[in-house]
């Protein structure tokens, strides 16, 4: 998937576990499983900025784009 | 509670709507429905069972057995057998134009009678079949899952099943029209089969295939947003 979510370096750069930024950011620790192994099909500005203001970061730390095939279900999205 | 906008208002409506009558999930209406259908279903299956054993027996037992055959019939009376008077209405002769019923004999055993049974048969099977995708559906809903995937899928089986009744009935008294018109004698009366192509039936049927095309987006809009975080 071109998307790549940076969670896991974010996470330990930050010392924080999975657990802890799920309760933090207030969604399940699915969701965020989910986010961070780049199954996630779209991601909500709400989200993002959570995790943003909790991890300390932008959204270019946390999301970066990589050349490749696109996504099976690739949709145009605004 | 006031609600000012009007699109909030028709949201509350909905919303208490969804409270007077628990419609989805356990112990809703779907789930007495998916109960009911599971009754449906297991008497029907015995039923299909027992006729067909029954057709199977009366084919290959000479001089049939006792088992009671229906078959759906026009009667075409002879004008001058009967006449029929209403003087307080001032009509002083109708005609019978169109009747249809069902003549009931008893199994004769043999080919015709093994034919008649085998379609009463392929009906039955086909309701089978549609109680069967109805009974999957309603599991479905009675879960709190409307748009599992596999819900379109079977709302289009069961469409194409009530159109396919239609052509395959027609099909089936044209095979027989000439037979029973010929092998059925009746004073002052022409006997003939039932023609009975329902359009109202078929396009039910498309409703449903076109209606299982909406639950298709349906799942494809809830699979978007469950992998939405």
């Amino acid at each position: 998937m071109p998307i790549i979510v940076h969670l896991d370096k974010l996470l330990l750069d930050r010392k924080l576990t999975l657990t802890e930024l799920a309760d933090r950011v207030g969604i399940t620790i699915a969701n965020l499983s989910i986010l961070k192994t780049n199954k996630a099909k779209a991601v909500r500005f709400s989200t993002l900025e959570a995790l943003c203001r909790e991890l300390g970061c932008q959204p270019s730390d946390l999301l970066e784009y990589v050349e490749g095939p696109p996504s099976p279900d690739a949709a145009e999205e605004i | 509670m006031h609600y000012g906008r009007a699109s909030t208002r028709r949201a509350a409506r909905r919303v208490e709507w969804g409270a007077l009558m628990n419609l989805l999930g356990k112990g809703s209406v779907a789930w007495w429905i998916k109960l009911i259908l599971d009754v449906a279903w297991f008497a029907l299956l015995a039923i299909f069972v027992l006729l067909t054993l029954v057709a199977v027996v009366g084919a290959l037992k000479p001089g049939g057995t006792d088992h009671q055959i229906e078959m759906g019939v026009r009667i075409e009376p002879d004008e001058t057998q009967y006449k029929i008077a209403a003087p307080e209405w001032g009509v002083a002769d109708a005609k019978v134009v169109e009747a249809q019923g069902k003549v009931r004999f008893k199994n004769p055993g043999g080919a015709h009678a093994a034919a008649l049974m085998a379609w009463s048969n392929a009906m039955l099977f086909i309701a089978l079949f549609s109680v069967y995708h109805l009974r999957r559906i309603f599991k479905a809903l009675a879960a709190g899952e409307p748009f599992d995937p596999a819900n379109a899928s079977r709302i289009r089986w069961i469409g194409l099943a009530l159109i396919a009744t239609q052509p395959m009935g027609f099909l089936m008294r044209l095979a027989f029209a000439r037979q029973v018109q010929d092998a059925f004698h009746a004073e002052g009366i022409k006997i003939a089969p039932a023609w009975g192509f329902n359009l109202v039936v078929v396009l039910f049927g498309l409703m449903l295939i076109v209606i299982a095309e909406a639950f298709r987006i349906g799942a494809e809009m809830k699979k978007e947003q469950d992998l939405t975080i």
